[in-house]
């Protein structure tokens, strides 16, 4: 029963790679062309991927592959997917996880679009000025970008100071899910502005001008040609944040609260207060399972879009 | 038979279009348009008028300001100062999309998500024509251009010659009374031009918009145009129906960026010849209009086509009244139908004649021939337009 449990994962495992190749492909174009030889079309190239590609097994695979042993080890065996998924508790993080990740995923692109579209007309001087203010929060520490945010959050931070002297009512901006998704989506923010900015400056912008001399206004020349042209872009985006998002862990920890606790922190609490390492693997495992199910979704969803790849392209 | 094609097509498009927007060709007025980049005027106070189902073109060297005008009639660039009217109705501050115009491209500018018929009836959709009526008016801008069968294609799975003909028939399929185009020929290559040529003419006939075709390519501008503006440093050089523009350039800019010439420098005499460095008297054609006047004594100009001129040998006698030098062959290029034979006839000066390529007569360099024309053949070259003189 157990190998046959095995088996299925690992068919479940190489489909999800399979899926989250195609999804690169489909979304970051002709970016990920060096996915292409994992599908064994370019030999010479296949063959100086290879080293990576063990070494990745090694480091990522090997671990995986440990956390699956550690949660199944316990006495309920592999019926521990089962409890935990019968668990309203589990059930109740698990849901606000995802939700918490697609608020961040929305916000990101609400403002990364803008943002990305801005860097495409700039000039060479201002899009340098902002990339390196994207790319700037890279190098600082994470956990110090996140205090800072508890600084101005926080009941007697700045904003609610200012908000206080100006004589309005103080908002409730930390320990629940604004204080997170704005940390978040804080620290994200690049990750949604980079594939972004990636996909729109491969766009032509005649193209708007020949929508416009078509008779299309600004707007619907926009929504019309721009947008489906920058699909890509999203998609990639989307994928690269939500993904990040769903095993956040300091940004939820100093900015939320253990009432509304995300999986990473219910991973954690197990690990630390509970003892329970099992039950902490067995979570992180369906945390894995969960995103690659995504994916795969994802992927059925962008095959299905219309008019996204030509057929025989060159 | 391309015409029973086209016969058929035009049938359909007038059962087809909409009231508003069958009418033929627009009259378009430019005054005094001018726009400059920075310190750098692109165009410098252009005055046109195009009548209505006129075909138009813009030649000249590149950086001269074409595409500069067409922008600014399109709509896409504002003028600094100066005037765009369509019928009479100035649309300076329209929008582009409410000028209600035909545009192709030079990059064809194709929707690249989008199947050749969603391309061809984007601009029905803008207009709101309802989707039975647009199948029928995209299908039939198709088969004007001859790509009926390619309908369902993404621009992406078609060659170039084909995305130019989906750029035209999506420019045309509303049947606008006004058609722009930016080198729409530019990136094919020469056969394919030749055909594509033939279909903007055929197109324009049988759609009847006012067309500003905008080129570099003397051979296209020949052949297409009602008449030619040529354009140089932002201003309109010469604006003539291309054999005048052929036969009488006006300045010698024009007589060596249309077609190969001869440029003659030297001084006017009493008489009305041209009197050359070293003493020849050459008779050229009537001093009249404008270019006479200019040549009252003092320093001219002569424009020769290398086709209007002979060679012979120098035993044969020139006939009383013709203009003859001679030179020494120094070069002989073989072009097919023709060939081009340049001479030196004394005093660093070069003649290039181009005779029929026939009966395996060559022309062996060193020898010594003489070249000669009527007088008719001679064009004054207005010394008032001339703005460079000598320059070739
Ligand atoms: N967006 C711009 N910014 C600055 N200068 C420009 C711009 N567009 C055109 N110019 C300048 O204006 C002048 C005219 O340019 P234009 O594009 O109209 O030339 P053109 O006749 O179309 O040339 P070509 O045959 O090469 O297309 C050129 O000197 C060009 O450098
Ligand atoms: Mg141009």
């Amino acid at each position: 029963m157990v190998g046959g449990e095995r088996r299925l994962s690992g068919q479940h495992v190489a489909v999800a790679v399979r899926g989250m190749t195609d999804v690169l492909d489909a979304t970051v174009g002709s970016g990920s062309r060096w996915l292409t030889p994992l599908r064994g079309r370019h030999g010479p190239t296949g063959l100086l991927l290879a080293a990576p590609l063990v070494l990745l097994l090694l480091v990522v695979g090997y671990p995986m592959w440990v956390l699956l042993q550690q949660s199944v080890s316990g006495p309920l065996g592999w019926n521990i997917f089962l409890e935990l998924l019968a668990s309203d508790v589990t059930r109740a993080v698990l849901l606000r996880t995802l939700l918490t990740a697609a608020l961040v995923t929305f916000v990101c692109l609400v403002l990364g679009y803008p943002y990305a579209y801005l860097l495409t007309v700039a000039s060479p001087l201002l899009r340098a000025v902002l990339i390196v203010l994207v790319v700037l929060p890279f190098w600082t520490s994470f956990t110090i970008r996140t205090l800072a945010w508890v600084v101005l959050l926080q009941d007697q931070g700045m904003i609610n100071n200012t908000l206080s002297t100006l004589g309005l009512p103080s908002l409730s901006l930390i320990r629940n899910v604004t204080g997170v998704v704005i940390g978040m989506a804080h620290v994200m923010l690049p990750f949604a502005v980079l594939p972004l900015y990636a996909a729109m400056r491969r766009i032509d912008r005649r193209l708007v001008d020949a929508a416009v001399a078509c008779g299309a206004s600004r707007r619907a020349a926009w929504r019309q040609v721009y947008l489906p042209l920058s699909l890509p872009g999203i998609v990639a985006a989307s994928v690269l944040v939500f993904i990040l998002s769903l095993g956040f862990f300091i940004t939820p920890q100093l900015l939320g609260s253990p009432r509304n606790a995300l999986l990473s922190q219910l991973i954690y609490m197990n690990v630390t207060q509970v003892g329970d390492n099992t039950t902490a693997s067995a979570l992180g495992v369906l945390l894995v399972a969960v995103t690659l199910l995504l994916l795969v979704a994802l992927t059925v969803i962008v095959r299905i879009l219309p008019g996204r790849t030509p057929k025989g392209a060159r | 038979m391309a015409d029973q094609t086209s016969l058929k097509s035009r049938t359909r498009w007038r059962t087809a279009t909409r009231p508003q927007t069958s009418h033929g060709g627009v009259e378009l007025r430019l005054t005094g348009l001018t726009r400059s980049f920075g310190s750098a005027i692109a165009v410098d106070n252009v005055d046109l008028t195009v009548k209505p189902g006129e075909f138009m073109t813009l030649l000249g060297p590149s950086g001269s300001g074409k595409t500069t005008t067409l922008n600014m009639i399109a709509g896409f660039l504002a003028p600094d100062s100066g005037r765009i009217m369509f019928d009479g109705r100035d649309v300076s501050s329209l929008p582009a999309n409410r000028r209600n115009i035909g545009m192709v491209f030079q990059n064809y500018a194709l929707f690249p998500t989008m199947s050749v018929r969603d391309n061809v009836g984007y601009p029905l959709r803008q207009r709101r024509v309802k989707a039975s009526q647009r199948r029928s008016q995209v299908d039939a801008a198709l088969e004007m251009v001859e790509l009926g069968h390619l309908w369902d294609r993404r621009p992406a799975e078609l060659s170039g010659g084909q995305q130019q003909r989906v750029a035209l028939a999506r420019a045309i399929v509303h049947r606008p009374p006004l058609l722009l185009m930016d080198e729409p020929l530019g990136a094919l290559d020469r056969r394919l031009r030749d055909s594509l040529q033939s279909e903007i003419a055929a197109i324009h006939r049988h759609v009847g918009s006012t067309v500003i075709y905008v080129t570099h390519d003397q051979d296209e501008a020949l052949c297409l145009s009602d008449r030619i503006a040529v354009f140089r440093d932002g201003r309109i050089e010469q604006l003539s129906s291309p054999s005048d523009m052929y036969e009488q350039p006006e300045t010698s800019f024009v007589a060596s960026f249309l077609g190969d010439s001869n440029i003659l420098v030297g001084t006017f005499t009493r008489d009305g010849n041209l009197r050359l460095p070293d003493g020849t008297e050459v008779r050229c054609g009537p001093a009249d209009a404008g270019r006479g006047d200019a040549a009252v004594a003092g320093p001219a100009t002569v424009v020769v086509r290398p086709e209007r001129m002979r060679l012979t040998e120098l035993e044969a006698t020139p006939r009383s009244g013709t203009n003859c030098l001679v030179g020494v062959v120094i070069e002989e290029r073989y072009l097919g139908a023709t060939r081009m034979v340049a001479l030196d006839v004394g005093g660093d000066r070069r003649i290039v004649v181009r005779e029929n390529s026939g009966a395996g007569q060559t022309r062996p360099i060193g020898s010594r021939l003489r070249v000669c024309w009527e007088p008719a053949d001679g064009v004054w070259i207005d010394r008032g337009a001339d703005r460079h003189g000598e320059s070739s």
